[in-house]
């Protein structure tokens, strides 16, 4: 079983690793980057590896974007098929928010090829989204919008013969924009469970990064052919610098909150092999190659931030405050050079500053680490069958609560103001948002992730048993708990629990969020609110038709191509 | 014949989940019940439509529904103590409500007898026999069960469209009207 692996692995640097209390802060985890194994990269990694080809392989899109395309991809034996349907609609009906009614860009990943019914189901079903109703040969289901800003001025500089102007393009970074990627079962689609075990899909989020590829894919496809429909003879295609700096930009609410505080085996999952390759890079001597790929990484960074924003990114950093962080990173690397440990050292000066800065180092010297990618996958994949044993004993369970729970006393929840929201799912499209106690009862309407203060009022109620009570007898007294004694049984990795609480009135769900995105592979974190924020995926990332040398890891962090001027002068 | 749709497991999962919920059981048991009826459906067929009947026939949070697998749990304590236990169900309950719970008794080392494992969900048990068991892995019936699992969560489950609408139905109001809630987030004293 891979928690057993996961369990080795982590038992065998168990003093090299960060505790919990320093990296399950709702600081720290605000402060995330992608690593060398975020979702995206090991995707794309395991593609090269293992020889997947894709292709377009219909694009039946009249002169304004609108109609089909088909993208195909075979990964060993399997093959996939990305199907998208692409419309306009007007610029007033654009949203961010996972409850609009209309796109610009519908898709679905599926298995196989879409012909016959089935490519009649998917041309009926997919433009509905959730209204649909899918079966098992779905895998994922995503939609989209043109970037208001930015696709129009793309299609007319190509048209017009020119490469954009990156001082228009500013740090946009992407063409489509996504709202959402829908998968494991819901609509009826693919359960993650069903795919065999030998399958390219069968590792967490593997699906719904493939299926990002290729919709970051047709957003090249669509402005290059609106502009060879704008003006045929003057048209050219982006060159070699645009080619890859797109990404595929996202707007993430809400959504992901419950999430991370259902599964506290797979949030264990994600940060434990962070923290598996940090420990093992902080024990790494300073040879000569890794000092330089360190600095290199360093530069990278620099040169990817320094030509970013000011926009307002609060509680993060903007692109020009990381890249003054960069300068202090990379002051602070020279220093560190020659002491035994060099990496531990960087480490140890990051931990002192702020959280962000800590984090960029984490990000940065993983880079050196180089573990075997099926590893990896098979520490991702946990189980999550967990049930409470009845005869669990009242001084098991307080044993328990003071192993795994006593940041609880950090949290103050006896005050009302901890309880101050409540989580629900909206009718529209059931998206989850939090509403306030105080304006609107739950009525049984609650989505349970309120796990700080439910194990709070658990530990209160076993007052009065004694130690040998078998828990079930509490729970047969106080049905209540139930969930909260379930819950204490399952959290049984170090990891696991987001140290903060859900409910609180000083919870902030950006910082559970950028964990959540940085483990997928996302950047550009731009905070639209404390609810909601916009990011970047896949930008510097290889093409659908990139092979050979093209299909390297070493492709984040990409440098704003320049401008055509510049680009004569350094000629 | 009835026409059926094909459902992911953790649809039933959802909704039962939260028709639960909205019928006045606490998450805990609300879970419980989803686990349940997800596990009998996938391994026993009919409990989608045993548990929309309750629904419609009974109050949820006093019902079998909640209370069998209670009963099932102190009765594994005594097969833990003594070896073997039983229990009775007076009424009947529907094995839908308790066919999780009995696997995982069974997990733990505490076989059953007295429900069929053959027997659709909506069959009622009256009584229930518990025993300790050495490797409850080895069975037979964990094979068959690992089996049927993987396939439905491969290909779905086809459940009667009639009951699954039912269903949907019921677990709407645990849904919040958007109006209501951006009609809250507009008010002055919300931040």
């Amino acid at each position: 079983m891979s928690e057993d692996l996961l369990a080795a692995e982590l038992s065998a640097r168990q003093t090299r690793l960060r505790p919990p209390q320093v990296v399950m802060q709702p600081a720290m985890m605000g402060a995330a980057r992608l690593t060398r194994y975020s979702f995206s990269r090991t995707m794309l990694r395991r593609a090269a590896r293992e020889g997947w080809t894709a292709r377009r392989v219909r694009f039946d899109i009249d002169d304004r974007g609108h109609g089909e395309a088909v993208y195909q991809v075979d990964a060993g034996d399997c093959r996939l098929s990305f199907v998208a349907y692409t419309t306009t609609i007007d610029e007033t009906e654009h949203t961010d928010r996972v409850i609009a009614e209309r796109w610009e860009v519908t898709g679905a990943l599926v298995s196989g090829e879409p012909t016959g019914d089935f490519a009649r189901l998917l041309r009926r079903e997919v433009p509905r989204q959730e209204a649909g109703r899918f079966d098992a040969r779905v895998l994922v289901l995503t939609r989209g919008n043109r970037s208001v800003r930015f696709f129009d001025y793309l299609v007319d500089s190509l048209a017009a013969g020119r490469q954009p102007d990156p001082a228009q393009v500013a740090d946009a970074g992407y063409i489509l924009r996504s709202t959402a990627f829908y998968a494991n079962g819901k609509y009826g689609m693919r359960s993650f469970e069903g795919y065999p075990s030998d399958h390219p899909l069968r590792v967490p989020y593997r699906a719904q990064m493939l299926c990002a590829w290729m919709f970051r894919e047709l957003g090249y496809d669509l402005v290059e052919h609106c502009a060879r429909a704008g003006d045929p003879s003057a048209a050219v295609t982006f060159d070699v610098e645009w080619s890859r700096y797109f990404g595929l930009g996202n707007a993430t609410g809400l959504g992901l909150v419950p999430f991370a505080f259902k599964h506290p085996r797979v949030l264990h999952a994600w940060v434990a092999v962070r923290e598996l390759a940090l420990a093992d890079v902080r024990s790494l001597r300073g040879t000569p190659d890794r000092l330089a790929l360190v600095g290199e990484w360093i530069e990278r960074a620099h040169l990817h931030f320094v030509n970013g924003t000011d926009d307002d990114c609060r509680p993060f950093l903007n692109a020009v405050e990381v890249a003054a962080a960069v300068e202090r990173i990379r002051d602070a690397f020279e220093s560190c050079r020659n002491e035994s440990l060099p990496f531990d050292a960087l480490y140890r000066w990051a931990e002192r500053c702020d959280p962000e800065t800590t984090e960029l180092v984490v990000s940065l010297l993983i880079e050196l680490h180089d573990a075997d990618d099926d590893l990896i996958d098979e520490l991702l994949t946990v189980s999550q069958h967990s049930s409470l044993d009845p005869a669990l004993t009242v001084g098991q369970v307080r044993a328990l609560l003071s192993e795994r729970f006593a940041w609880l006393h950090e949290l103050d929840l006896d005050d009302t103001s901890a309880q101050m929201w409540w989580w629900v799912i909206s009718d529209n499209t059931e998206e989850p948002r939090r509403t306030r106690r105080d304006q609107l009862d739950p009525s049984h309407r609650d989505v349970p992730i309120d796990v700080a203060l439910r194990l709070w009022r658990l530990s209160a109620a076993l007052d009065g048993y004694d130690d040998t009570t078998p828990i079930q007898r509490v729970l047969d007294d106080h049905p209540s708990h139930r969930l909260a004694a379930e819950r204490l049984g399952a959290s049984d990795r170090i990891y696991g629990e987001p140290r903060d609480n859900a409910c609180s009135e000083r919870y902030l769900p950006l910082m559970l969020q950028r964990f959540q995105l940085a483990a997928y592979g996302m950047d550009n974190f731009k905070p639209k609110s404390t609810d909601w924020l916009r990011v970047t995926l896949f930008g510097g990332a290889p093409r659908l038709a990139s092979e050979g040398n093209e299909m390297d890891d070493n492709w984040v962090l990409p440098v704003r191509p320049r401008s055509g001027a510049d680009r004569g002068r350094s000629q | 014949m009835s026409t059926s749709v094909t459902v992911a497991p953790r649809e039933i999962h959802d909704l039962v989940y939260r028709a639960s919920s909205v019928a006045g059981c606490d998450a805990g048991m609300a879970e419980r019940i989803a686990h349940n009826v997800t596990f009998a459906e996938i391994h026993h067929s009919g409990a989608v439509r045993a548990f929309c009947e309750a629904l419609e026939t009974t109050a949820l949070p006093t019902s079998a529904w909640v209370t069998a697998p209670d009963a099932l749990a102190a009765a594994e304590l005594a097969a833990r103590d003594r070896g073997t236990a039983s229990v009775t169900f007076e009424p009947p309950v529907p094995l839908a409500a308790i066919a999780a719970t009995l696997q995982q008794s069974l997990e733990r080392g505490v076989a059953s007898t007295g429900a069929d494992a053959d027997a659709r969900a909506d069959t009622t048990v009256s009584a229930i026999e518990l025993r300790l068991i050495d490797d409850p892995a080895a069975s037979a019936r964990q094979a068959q069960i690992d089996h049927t699992r993987a396939n439905a969560y491969r290909h779905g489950i086809a459940v009667e469209q009639a009951w699954f609408s039912r269903l949907e139905a019921a677990a709407a109001d645990y849904l919040v009207a958007e109006s209501t809630l951006d009609e809250i987030d507009s008010r002055p004293n919300v931040a």
